[in-house]
């Protein structure tokens, strides 16, 4: 089966974040796949690259870029949500005339288009709320 | 694109956090891509559809505003949870003009017939 | 049937159970887990639920908050794999927060 998957939490500001991990790393185990994974809302903040978290705590964003690359997984970042909150790519950098860019390796910044396209090519569309 | 549909619950007061816009952005945006779409405004997201709503001291974005903008960008139905307005003590006299009344077994065929439910 | 996922307590458990139908079934996660404990019977809001409503607690988060064996009966206790099952035998997942 194809999952979609929502995350909508920051790390660490709830649990969800580290649930919708969790609940993904649980479906490939599984053996089924992971069409998209959206990060949408407060969600945007597990795409970046200078979270630096206590040593003896999780590093959300970290784990999600190793499971993003080991499994070859469409992470997109809603563009909007990452904007508003600091998360920008290159591109948008320049285009916004900010000193540094900070979207983490293998994530994509694209619009919130790809979750509709993501929830009609999807068996399973799971939200992770905060 | 094939056509599915999309129920979107919104549950929090408007000027509560990201949850009241991101509700309003997925629905306009499930419009715009020419699903069908509905939105039901439960719980403290009975809240939004106040009239008289007054952002400007506050400078916050007036979500008031844009609820009733929601029809002209073909949401297909704007629905408050009747039961949620009751509890709050809300009456239609101080509600945008109109939305949709809908109980709990309205709700429930609405969650059931959806393609897929977000709650916000 | 729908699977619906609530991940706290308050309101927004009550909403979720409102929302609840025959033969769906509700998964409790993170702070959802809270409300599978006993409790006085003026505070129970399972009874109000259809008995073909199966209902579960994931186990980990029993486990982080210490409470695995204060469950009242009538939950089943799932792991992630389980979780990943149930979302494949029902229609749809609702996720309440």
């Amino acid at each position: 089966m194809k999952f979609t998957l929502v995350i909508n939490g920051a790390p660490w500001s709830s649990q969800s974040a580290l649930s919708a991990l969790k609940f993904a790393e649980a479906v490939l185990a599984s053996g089924h796949d992971i069409y998209r994974l959206f990060f949408y809302q407060d969600g945007a903040c597990n795409a970046s690259l200078y979270c630096v978290p206590p040593q003896d705590e999780e590093d959300i964003p970290e784990r999600w870029q190793s499971l993003i690359t080991k499994h070859n997984l469409d992470a997109v970042v809603c563009a909007a949500s990452a904007l508003k909150r600091g998360i920008l790519d290159e591109s948008e950098a320049n285009r916004y005339e900010k000193p540094g860019h900070n979207l983490r390796p293998g994530f994509t910044v694209s619009g919130l288009g790809q979750f509709i396209d993501a929830s009609q090519q999807s068996d399973r569309v799971i939200s992770f709320v905060t | 694109m094939s056509t599915s549909h999309y129920l979107i619950i919104s549950g929090a007061g408007p000027y509560s956090g990201f949850l009241p816009r991101a509700a309003l952005d997925m629905a306009l945006t499930a419009a715009a891509f020419e699903q069908r779409v509905s939105i039901v405004f439960i719980g403290d997201g009975v809240r939004q559809l106040l009239k008289n709503q007054d952002t400007s001291a506050q400078e916050m974005k007036n979500i008031g505003k844009m609820i009733p903008a929601l029809e002209m960008y073909e949401v297909n139905q704007v629905c408050l949870h009747k039961p949620s307005a009751l509890a709050a003590n809300i009456h239609d006299e101080v509600l945008i003009d109109n939305i949709d009344k809908i109980d709990d077994s309205a709700l429930k065929q609405m969650i059931s017939g959806a393609d897929h439910v977000m709650v916000f | 049937m729908i699977l619906h996922t609530i991940n706290k307590q308050g309101p927004a458990l009550l909403r979720a159970l409102a929302a609840v139908s025959e033969n769906d079934t509700v998964l409790l996660l993170e702070d959802g887990v809270y409300a599978a404990l006993e409790t006085k019977e003026e505070d129970d809001c399972w009874s109000m639920l259809p008995s073909s409503v199966r209902r579960f607690a994931l186990a980990d988060d029993l486990a982080a908050r210490g409470i695995s064996d204060k469950m009242l009966s009538g939950f089943e206790i799932v792991d992630w794999h389980g979780f990943v099952s149930l979302s494949i035998e029902h229609d749809k997942v609702v996720s309440w927060g």
